[in-house]
């Protein structure tokens, strides 16, 4: 019989559901996937944070090690949204701390270092 | 007006949702987008429902209208020798290819990226996919909601003591293409630097997880894994939507201080029990949220969400009117930023289109032109673009060239 599930009634689903449900209860979230892969069975999982870090998918090219030297350690981060074929992209660094490209950026528009100083006495930065 | 991408040409083979959302945000700004399709290949969102008046047609279909305006479109026979040459021709002078094929499709026709650097060497290609262009899960079909599952984010929505639940939007086909917008603008100014294209690999996949960057350090660095909790939020109480008057109406109400809590209890009349010790602290109000959301509840219920959010906004409550249908048209500041474009088309007639949701002041987005008919531009690419004779053109018709 067809079942159109966007007008079958809710005992209908609930039915179907059950039995295929149980089948589900049954196996291990990684061998349903696997099984319906090989069967070409379109079927995905809902993974937590944990399961990410497990991902074979997403084991290569997506995270990054970035180094935390105020927390004396490097961490793992997610690196990408877009992968190229040629231009390395994705997370460099870390987060600034507050004030932390002063000088650099300053000098890159001209601001001398005394000048930098002299702003810094007087509170501007 | 000229658009801020006038004279960007993208040959576009996308379709569905996430590749011409993408392409859909480019011809907004003024690039010439030419869908490529088929008869026997077209857009399959041209097949989904609502039609123009109930009626099926390739050209009537309303989502597919929405996403696809600013476009032209060309119907081409791909498995014809001369389609291929004419589509290469197409792409040897156009800055961009867009595709979201499953990965493979676009090297089975001769027009993977490295055929396409042959014809082009500076060509910029995105490949939008749900999992990516390589790793084990390559080959894996898929649907958007395959990665918003095994990126974590679909087990974050539903009540704590419940399965998740799913939501209704297409969250990676809606994300994906705001970072290929990014991206390949960014990869059009590094050709123009230095020279050289490339092939981005954009995927569900990897954007769906690149969000959930805060969860996944708490987890790795914590220990910390992050559960469903309905409408709540850690740092605000009371955090909810709240029942209004009218049929399925409601308006989200949010308390982030002591403050705004007062400005509440004020907005509320001071009843009773928002002086109990129960509510008078964040954490207290935290530990006994669902009380207090019925309490709250018992009085929004005399409101309208537009009323309850206007009351509590003057009164320094943070609150939002929940819209959707008929009150999206009517509310007022989307009227004022012209959130819908209105356009003649020759089979839907006059339609409402979402407008660009981002825009810029000198060039801002326009509607240039209605979504196109299957095939439509045919002749208008051959001949107005490609140069080619009338005879020339008429010779590859009579091929079979464009189906």
């Amino acid at each position: 019989d067809k079942v159109d599930i966007f007008s079958e009634s809710q005992e209908v689903i609930n039915r179907l559901e059950k039995s295929i449900g149980s089948f589900f209860l049954s196996k291990a979230k990684q061998e349903l996937a696997e099984g319906a892969a090989e069967r070409r069975i379109l079927l995905g999982c809902i993974d937590n944070m944990k399961d990410l870090f497990q991902n074979p998918q997403l084991a290569s090219g997506f995270w990054k090690e970035i180094e935390h030297p105020e927390l004396n350690r490097s961490l793992t981060y997610p690196g990408l949204f877009v992968r190229s074929s040629s231009v390395e992209g994705g997370i460099r660094g870390r987060a600034p701390l507050i004030g932390e490209h002063n000088c650099e950026i300053y000098s890159e528009i001209g601001i001398s270092k005394d000048q930098i100083l002299s702003l810094n006495q007087a509170g501007v930065i | 007006m000229a658009g801020a991408l006038e004279g960007i040409r993208v040959i576009d083979f996308s379709w569905v949702v996430a590749g011409p959302t993408l392409t859909r945000y480019l011809g907004d700004f003024g690039a010439e987008v030419i869908k490529v399709e088929s008869h026997t290949h077209s857009d399959q969102m041209r097949s989904m429902p609502p039609y123009k008046d109930g009626k099926p047609g390739l050209n009537r279909s309303a989502p597919w209208a929405n996403l696809n305006c600013n476009k032209y479109a060309v119907s081409i026979n791909l498995k014809h020798p001369k389609g291929t040459e004419l589509v290469k021709r197409l792409i040897s002078q156009a800055d961009a290819v867009v595709e979201n094929f499953t990965p493979g499709t676009m090297d089975k026709w001769g027009l993977g990226y490295e055929d396409l650097v042959k014809v082009k060497p500076d060509i910029i290609m995105v490949s939008i996919s749900i999992f990516g262009q390589t790793g084990p899960y390559k080959r894996r079909s898929g649907i958007g909601a395959f990665a918003e599952g095994m990126s974590g984010l679909i087990n974050l929505f539903g009540w704590p003591d419940r399965s998740p639940s799913y939501f209704q939007l297409v969250v990676g086909d809606a994300l994906v293409p705001f970072f290929g917008v990014s991206s390949l603008l960014a990869a059009l100014e590094h050709r123009d630097r230095t020279g050289q294209g490339q092939w981005l690999d954009l995927n569900q996949l990897d954007v769906c997880s690149y969000l959930m960057a805060p969860l996944l350090l708490d987890s790795a660095i914590n220990g910390r894994e992050a559960l469903r909790c309905g409408n709540y939020s850690p740092a605000s109480s009371p955090h909810a939507v709240y029942p209004c008057s009218g049929e399925d109406r409601w308006c989200a109400i949010s308390v982030s201080s002591d403050e705004e809590w007062l400005n509440l209890c004020a907005a509320m009349g001071d009843p009773d029990w928002s002086h109990d010790p129960k509510f008078a602290t964040f954490a207290a109000r935290t530990a006994n949220e669902e009380e207090l959301d019925k309490l709250i509840s018992s009085w929004t219920a005399q409101f309208s969400p537009e009323e309850l959010m206007h009351l509590l906004q003057k009164r320094g409550v943070p609150a939002g009117a929940v819209l959707s249908g008929r009150w999206i048209y009517s509310d007022p500041q989307l009227q004022h930023r012209e959130a819908v474009w209105y356009m003649d088309h020759a089979e839907i007639g006059r339609m409402g289109y979402y407008t660009t949701p981002f825009q810029l002041s000198s060039t801002p987005a326009e509607p240039r032109l209605p979504p196109p008919c299957l095939g439509e531009h045919n002749e208008h690419v051959c001949t107005e673009i490609l140069k080619m004779s009338t005879e020339e053109f008429v010779q590859l018709f009579n091929e079979g060239v464009f189906v």
